[in-house]
């Protein structure tokens, strides 16, 4: 009942489109990130989804009403949407002590409910009084902060108020939990507790969760589906594992993870790859690719799942001049010193404590490479050969 | 475009309750000063430019011009030095007990200046005063040495009225430096002295340029102090003239009051705008605020001489007119020696029971001030929301009617409302109440304004989005978050304005009526009739009250102007 639809929705900022004809939809119970650099959009997306924000075209839907149309104009006030959200700030109320805080959306709704019978609901002013109480408490039990009922919000730390925002954003049980940056401002073993309560809480409730973030890795640890928005636009929408292994196009790709983006020249091709001649002033490896599964970019965000039906393959990698550039993971690197693949300097040696890492010099080029743990480490200087194992191609220029 | 026409939908609700208190505004704001425009190019009904060539031909206006750009440049200068001075000390140096100085600095501001201006004529008058005294007993003198009946007595109590202004100003730039600035210039190799010349000064000017703009403002459209001081010594400025013009009550009088009052309007309201202009790009390069202050300068062995130079200071000049004014009131005569068989409460009795304006006065000035204190504060309230929280239109045109009527100097937007509402158009409000109130509102409107939107600005909107999200309307929002969290903002505005609005002086001499006589005029008349103990008795009230309403400011942790 709680899916999240958004379709063809555009937001402009005096004359700055921020959102760009942006379709999205979030399946009931499913934990969806916005994953993006800062100015792509991912919190607009947010605030046009939680109503703060009107869009300037398309239209949203929650859980199948239309909550905001730019074309009909019919729009939901935040107020009447039934979600959840915690702010990147948290936005506790400081005049208000914990408990307060949590009550206050249940007290907003009991005022709500009682506006039309007000004699009648006198009589359960009382009673709701109670019911409200007890909810709360169930809350800060829930977020383990039972004791710290009537504290005022400036004396918790950065952790616990954020678990105070969280109850009070679930206080009345809505089926959508929009969360932003919810959790920035947290040390980084902090963060990584809350990462799993919040994962595991989200499974024992059932309900759809967005959250805004610009930490892959807090994206990859909690989501079913990353979209990674860059520009206003959805790049690729999709489960974290195919983010990393199939990257629609060169932004996702970089943007998640590390990776060697290498230019190079398509020269042969194939149904689903070719080999490509490296543009690293030696003018002699040749790598063999595979296309990325998009074949070429996505298709500007059109994401309606099942989520890679509309990706044609087949189509060419290549620009019109068969430039392209060839993305390669620094674990699909082997580094060794038998006689096949391409040869390259090392350059520096990275320890990174459960590994090694490499930076080879190839013509004008530097590859970055996981050394392999079983191989005794090369120095700083010597000659190496690599083999790309898993190699994709996008078209260059973008 | 669909998104331009709902946010049109939303702007025409704000539009009508915005209209109306826009016309509010400009009806008892900026409308009476076009009337007064108007009124001066008028000579029975026609345009005329005779007010003007009649009003600048006379000699005594001429002079008048002449003393009120002496004495406010003189002021000026005086307190701004002083000021910044002061400012170094308080703000980047080490100097013991600053929190103390600081505050006793500061209040003069709190003090109505005309209770100052009577307190140095209790001190310095060349008959009876009692520092003349004591200066020729020490030194045996025939004749008191000082006289403050002079233009150096004008611009001395000046000074000290207004140093406070050009202080807040130069301080604020002060704590703005960040000290990293100066550390960074240090490292670079540059000497302390020409690390202030050219990183701390450059840095500090915009602010001691509007503090010292404030402070000639200020002086030229003071009331108070050129009527206590000025008028004795037969020493007119352009208000003092404009009120005399008033008072004689012809039409060829009130006529030239406009000529005089457009002068010191165009002044008031083009001097902050040039000055605007000037410091725009510089100001906002200013580091933000900081709480904790590195890297003081260190005094050394002048730290404990700086500080007893200051508490002197400070004693002399804003301690001891207070203490005389209170002094004196409970004195059987005036010039007696301040000794217990000279006390009684004598005057105290007769001001509260037989004179007929002292209690009356005292009331008046009190609802008075409640009524435009709570009229300042909620329209206050509705433009800064409007400002801060909404995206209405029309955001500017009420920026500029608040600060019109603030701008314009009080003698000028009395007589403004004087003429204006006297029956012309429709209205006659001459000498009631209401105009009292309504003009104190109007003149402090700007203060409550100012003083509610920062308390606005500091609630971060996801504390109202929370409000939203929590299924909460906007008006239940309003009342439940905003209002609650601006509090402290609005119990600042309302004292702000009250207390101001309790011991106005300048504007109540022109709207003065047989019910409406606020207790600044009839201190302002008892001094002038030669009763200076019973108006040391109402000044020494209205400085009780401001101690105790700013304590109460104080306490509320409230943002001082």
């Amino acid at each position: 009942m709680s899916e999240v639809r958004l379709v063809g929705v555009s937001k402009e900022y005096a004359g700055t489109p921020v959102v760009r004809d942006l379709s999205l939809v979030v399946r009931e119970g499913e934990f969806v990130s916005l994953l993006g650099p800062s100015g792509c959009g991912k919190t607009t997306t947010l605030r046009l989804i939680a109503g703060f924000e009107r869009p300037g075209g398309g239209e949203i839907r929650i859980g199948g009403q239309i909550v905001s149309s730019a074309a009909s104009g019919r729009f939901v006030p935040p107020e009447r949407r039934n979600i959840g959200m915690v702010f990147q700030s948290y936005a506790l109320w400081p005049h208000m002590t914990v408990f307060e805080n949590v009550a206050y959306p249940l007290r907003v709704r009991a005022g709500r409910a009682s506006s039309w019978g007000r004699s009648f609901f006198a009589g359960c002013a009382l009673f709701a009084g109670r019911a409200i109480r007890k909810r709360v408490d169930e809350l800060l039990k829930m977020v383990d902060l039972a004791s710290f009922a009537h504290r005022y919000p400036a004396k918790l730390s950065g952790g616990q108020q954020q678990r105070v925002a969280l109850a009070r954003a679930l206080a009345t049980g809505p089926e959508t939990l929009l969360l932003d940056e919810p959790f920035g401002n947290l040390d980084a073993r902090l963060r990584e507790s809350m990462q799993f309560e919040l994962k595991r809480l989200q499974a024992r409730l059932g309900i759809t969760v967005i959250c805004v973030t610009h930490d892959q890795g807090e994206a990859m640890a909690m989501s079913d589906r990353i979209a990674v928005m860059h520009r206003g636009m959805i790049q690729q929408f999709d489960t974290p594992r195919n983010l990393y292994e199939q990257p629609a196009n060169e932004f996702v790709a970089g943007f998640i993870g590390q990776i060697n983006l290498l230019p190079a020249e398509a020269k042969t091709r194939s149904g689903r790859g070719g080999s490509a001649l490296l543009a690293d002033g030696v003018g002699r490896n040749m790598v063999d690719f595979s296309y990325a599964p998009s074949g070429c970019v996505a298709p500007p965000n059109v994401l309606v799942p099942p989520h890679r039906e509309h990706h044609a393959r087949g189509v060419p990698a290549t620009g019109r001049s068969g430039k392209v550039v060839l993305a390669i993971r620094p674990e699909q690197v082997r580094i060794g010193q038998g006689s096949a693949g391409i040869p390259g300097t090392v350059k520096e040696r990275v320890f990174l404590g459960g590994r090694v890492e490499y930076f080879v010099r190839v013509g004008t080029l530097e590859v970055r490479a996981a050394g392999d743990p079983t191989l005794p480490e090369f120095a700083p200087g010597s000659g190496v050969k690599l083999e790309f194992r898993r190699v994709l191609a996008f078209p260059a220029g973008e | 475009m669909p998104a331009v026409l709902k946010r049109r939908e939303q702007a025409e609700k704000g539009l009508w309750s915005g209209g109306l208190l826009f016309f509010g505004l400009a009806l008892f704001g900026s409308f009476p000063l076009l009337v007064v425009i108007w009124d001066s190019l008028q000579v029975e009904g026609a345009f005329s430019p005779r007010n003007y060539l009649a009003v600048y031909q006379r000699p005594a206006n001429l002079i008048a011009v002449v003393n009120t750009l002496e004495m406010s440049a003189l002021s000026m200068l005086i307190a701004t030095t002083l000021a910044f001075l002061l400012a170094w000390l308080l703000e980047r140096s080490d100097l013991p007990g600053r929190g103390f100085l600081r505050a006793l600095f500061l209040l003069p501001y709190l003090a109505p200046p005309f209770v100052g201006a009577i307190a140095w004529t209790e001190l310095l008058n060349p008959r009876v005063g009692y520092l003349n005294r004591l200066f020729m007993q020490i030194f045996g003198l025939l004749h008191a040495p000082l006289d403050i009946y002079s233009l150096g007595g004008l611009v001395w109590v000046m000074s000290i009225q207004e140093m406070p202004l050009a202080l807040l100003a130069i301080s604020t730039a002060m704590q703005r430096i960040d000290p990293a600035w100066e550390e960074a210039a240090r490292l670079a190799g540059v000497g302390r002295l020409r690390m202030i010349r050219q990183i701390t000064l450059p840095v500090v000017l915009p602010g001691v340029l509007a503090g010292a703009m404030l402070v000639f403002m200020s002086a030229a459209s003071a009331f108070g102090v050129p009527a206590i001081i000025g008028m004795p010594a037969r020493i007119y400025v352009v208000t003092t003239r404009i009120v005399s013009y008033v008072y004689t009550g012809t039409s060829q009088g009130m006529g030239e009051a406009t000529a005089l009052a457009v002068l010191l309007m165009a002044a008031g309201l083009l001097f902050p705008a040039l000055a605007n202009r000037w410091t725009a790009g510089r100001s906002n390069q200013l580091a933000a605020a900081r709480a904790s202050r590195p890297g003081r300068v260190e005094l050394g062995r002048w730290r404990w001489p700086l500080f007893f130079l200051c508490l002197g200071f400070g004693m002399v000049a804003v301690a001891m007119p207070l203490v005389t004014v209170v002094g004196t009131s409970f004195l059987k005569a005036t010039g007696l020696p301040l000794a217990v068989e000279n006390l009684s409460l004598r005057h105290w009795a007769y001001v509260f029971t037989r004179f007929p304006f002292g209690l009356e006065s005292f009331k008046t000035s009190l609802l008075a001030g409640v009524m435009a204190a709570t009229l300042a504060t909620a329209v206050g309230l509705m433009i800064s929301y409007r400002r801060v929280k909404t995206h209405l239109p029309g955001r500017q045109a009420a920026d500029l009617l608040v600060f019109i009527p603030f701008a314009t100097p009080g003698v000028v937007l009395a007589l403004a409302l004087i003429v204006t509402w006297s029956g012309r158009f429709v209205l006659n409000l001459y000498g009631t109440f209401t105009l009292l109130v309504l003009a104190y509102a109007i003149k402090y409107l700007a203060h409550a304004a100012r003083i509610v939107a920062v308390s606005l600005e500091q609630i971060h909107p996801s504390l109202e989005e929370a409000g939203q999200g929590a299924g909460a309307g906007k008006m239940r929002v309003f009342r439940d978050i905003t209002l609650p969290l601006a509090k402290s903002g609005l119990i600042a505005a309302w004292f702000g304005v009250f207390i101001l609005s309790f011991y106005e002086l300048t504007m109540s001499v022109l709207l003065n009526g047989p019910y409406t006589r606020a207790i600044g005029v009839t201190i302002y008349e008892l001094q002038t009739y030669d009763d200076p103990q019973s108006a040391s008795v109402l000044a020494s009230v209205v400085i009780f009250l401001v101690l105790a309403a700013s304590r109460l400011l104080f306490r509320n942790r409230a943002v001082i102007p």
